[in-house]
């Protein structure tokens, strides 16, 4: 009861009064009678009145309630945005049903939540007070989850099977029908066995005393009979169905048909294989020809040398520099033909992987390259390097090569540096640079700088141009990668990438 | 320019090797290393065989050094190799394998057969000449074959 401003005879009842209190009184009758939980609330949202519907509700007793803030009966997450929209009310009054499309939930005195739909009446007597009905939807929302997940079960284009657990069909949707051909009329109250083939045990119930616990299965793919008799590819997911007490009573599967997924498993298996095999070929190929070139390569060198040394005098100036002309011509393609033999034999030969000391191998490679390193007064730094699984005699080779390429192409004038660089990265690998201060590699030509033969520097530099797709073949076969970048100075930055730990299966 | 023989005898060795040039260029790099040599020239695997086992049999003296090519038509190297190092009579018999291969895997397999020493070709080699001379060395200092005494 406000305070107005009105005087009063104390006594005698002001008939105005009277009658505000018998208004109120059967307000609050009305509001005790609705058949839902009933809340006035406040302008500043405080509880006025509620009614045992609500204290039944929410396990309140309405003293408890009375005076606080409308919010203590929503979950805490949504309390502040709750508290916006109340004023946003405050500002908009009007009749309003809340819950059916937004999934509203109510808070009991014990902290568990149910779903609530709500409507909101201004109370048009006492500008302020909202009339907010509420009701416990928690059933109605579930059949209509339920009705939903029916209509997703009924419309889905896998097959979706219920059976108790002696195998009796109880369930059977569209796409069982049209996977297996049997309408549910057909199957309802049969067997599972009927989409066994011949000899096969149902895997499904063997399944599902495995899965004790767990409530759905891995897929399992599998085979099924057609009611036409065909054989279909499927892919099985069975989940237990349990009685209210837990117990399995049954089982359902979702299957789906993987024929068309078989069949691009199988082409690709075969085009995996084919390529397989004409790489096989084509190593095979390069490794044979070359090896048989060699023979009478090292015929036409071996007497054109004897030419030169012995009948020099027999023939005149413009014959001797033919002669010379077959000796470099036979000298070039030697190293052209033993560096395809080396190329085509990484890889070939199966790799034997050791724990290898990168430290030691990259010493070995620098004594290996010490000559042509004094020749330019050269100078290598290099990282404590870790120690990885590999094949030692590759990764000799692979340093080598790099390391001979750094020297090799360094600026006219400047001692080339080289400097190599590890760093462990966060998923385990190791990140190797091999950076030098030389010619670099314009970005342009950096991928077709590990084709086999390339020489990006044509005559300038010696060489037959196969030490970059060596090196890429041995990373390669180590299961990691190599690229080029450039180093402060625009030389060449090479960094290779190591897995880890490397396994046997993982090393082609 | 030739120097002096070493030895006044010629060192009988056996030639197992199909191609006519490196049948020429091994003649030569004996010349050139002035080592004097008997040379019998077996053009493939079975005509070695040929040869041993009438060696082996006494018809004919056993080689002091056999130069074997593994790449060789019918009855390839290694089993020539294996064939002459499983017979008594013949397996004292100092072998150099000759290969134009240098994959480690074929020069395992040599040295796995038991070969004496695994060359690669050509033969006018340092390599080639250190190992004959150490050859002929064991042979005229160190062995006394009873046939050849």
């Amino acid at each position: 009861m406000s305070l107005d401003g009105r005087t009063r005879t104390v006594g005698q009842p002001d008939p105005a009064d009277a009658a505000a209190a018998r208004a109120e009184l059967k307000f609050e009758a009305l509001v005790e009678s609705a058949p839902d939980a009933m809340v006035i609330v406040d302008a500043e949202g405080r509880i006025d009145l509620v009614n045992a519907q609500t204290e039944r509700l929410f396990g309140y007793r309405r003293e408890e309630l009375l005076g606080r803030r409308v919010e203590a009966l929503l979950p805490d997450r949504l309390r502040d945005q709750h508290a916006q929209h109340r004023d946003y009310f405050a500002a908009h009054p009007r009749v309003r049903n809340m819950g059916a499309a937004l999934d509203l939930m109510g808070r009991r005195k014990d902290g568990s939540e149910f779903a609530v739909e709500i409507s909101l009446s201004p109370i048009e007597a006492q500008a302020g007070l909202v009339a907010a009905e509420i009701r416990d939807v928690t059933d109605r929302r579930a059949a209509e989850m339920a009705l939903l997940e029916a209509a997703i079960v009924a419309s889905s284009n896998d097959a979706m099977i219920a059976k108790t657990l002696d195998g009796v069909i109880t369930h059977w949707n569209h796409g069982a029908a049209r996977l297996y051909g049997y309408s549910s009329e057909e199957v309802i109250g049969k067997n599972i066995a009927i989409l066994l083939p011949p000899g096969q045990v149902d895997e499904i119930l063997a399944a599902l005393a495995l899965i004790e616990g767990v409530d759905v299965s891995e897929p399992v793919d599998t085979v099924r009979v057609r009611k036409d008799g065909s054989l279909v590819d499927v892919s099985l997911r069975v989940s237990a169905i349990r009685d209210d007490n837990g117990v399995i009573v049954g089982a359902s599967t979702v299957s789906r048909d993987i024929t068309e997924r078989k069949k691009v498993e199988a082409a690709l298996a075969e085009r995996t294989a084919d390529l397989a095999r004409s790489n096989a070929e084509l190593e095979q190929f390069a490794y044979v020809a070359s090896h048989d070139l060699q023979e009478p390569l090292r015929h036409i060198s071996a007497f054109v040398q004897k030419l030169a040394d012995r009948y020099t005098d027999l023939v005149d100036e413009q014959g001797r520099r033919y002669i010379g002309y077959v000796v470099d011509g036979a000298t070039r393609m030697q190293a052209l033909i033993e560096a395809l033999l080396e190329l085509s034999r990484v890889g070939r030969d199966d790799l034997r992987v050791h724990e290898v000391d990168l430290d030691e191998v990259v010493r070995a490679a620098c004594r290996a390259v010490s000559a042509q390193g004094e020749a330019v007064k050269a100078l290598i730094t290099t990282d404590a390097l870790p120690r990885i699984s590999g094949d030692e005699d590759l990764l000799y080779r692979l340093f080598v090569n790099l390391l001979a390429n750094a020297l090799k192409f360094g600026r006219a004038g400047i001692p080339p540096r080289v400097e190599i660089v590890h760093e462990r990265r966060t998923d385990g690998c190791h990140k190797i640079h091999v950076r030098d201060n030389g010619i670099g590699i314009d970005p342009a030509y950096r991928e077709r700088a590990f084709d086999i033969f390339e020489r990006l520097n044509g005559n300038d530099y010696p060489g037959t141009g196969i030490g970059l797709s060596v090196a890429r073949r041995i990373v390669e076969a180590h299961a990691g990668r190599i690229t080029l970048g450039e180093s402060a100075g625009g030389g060449l930055d090479v960094i290779i990438v190591l897995p880890a730990v490397q396994s046997q299966q993982e090393l082609v | 320019m030739k120097t002096t023989p070493l030895i006044a005898r010629p060192l009988l060795v056996l030639l197992i090797e199909d191609s006519e040039p490196d049948i020429v260029l091994t003649e030569e790099a004996f010349d050139d290393a002035s080592i004097a040599v008997d040379l019998v020239v077996a053009r493939d695997g079975a005509a070695a065989l040929d040869i041993l086992g009438s060696a082996a049999r006494g018809e004919r003296p056993i080689p002091e050094l056999i130069l074997l090519d593994l790449n060789l038509p019918r009855i390839d190297g290694l089993e020539v190799l294996d064939n002459i190092k499983s017979r008594n009579e013949l397996k004292a018999i100092p072998v150099i394998v000759l290969s134009s291969s240098r994959s480690p895997l074929e020069k395992a397999d040599a040295y796995a057969c038991h070969a004496n020493s695994f060359i690669t070709k050509p033969l006018d080699s340092e390599e080639f000449l250190e190992t004959v001379r150490g050859i002929e060395h064991y042979w005229l200092t160190i062995v006394r074959l009873p046939s050849r005494s």
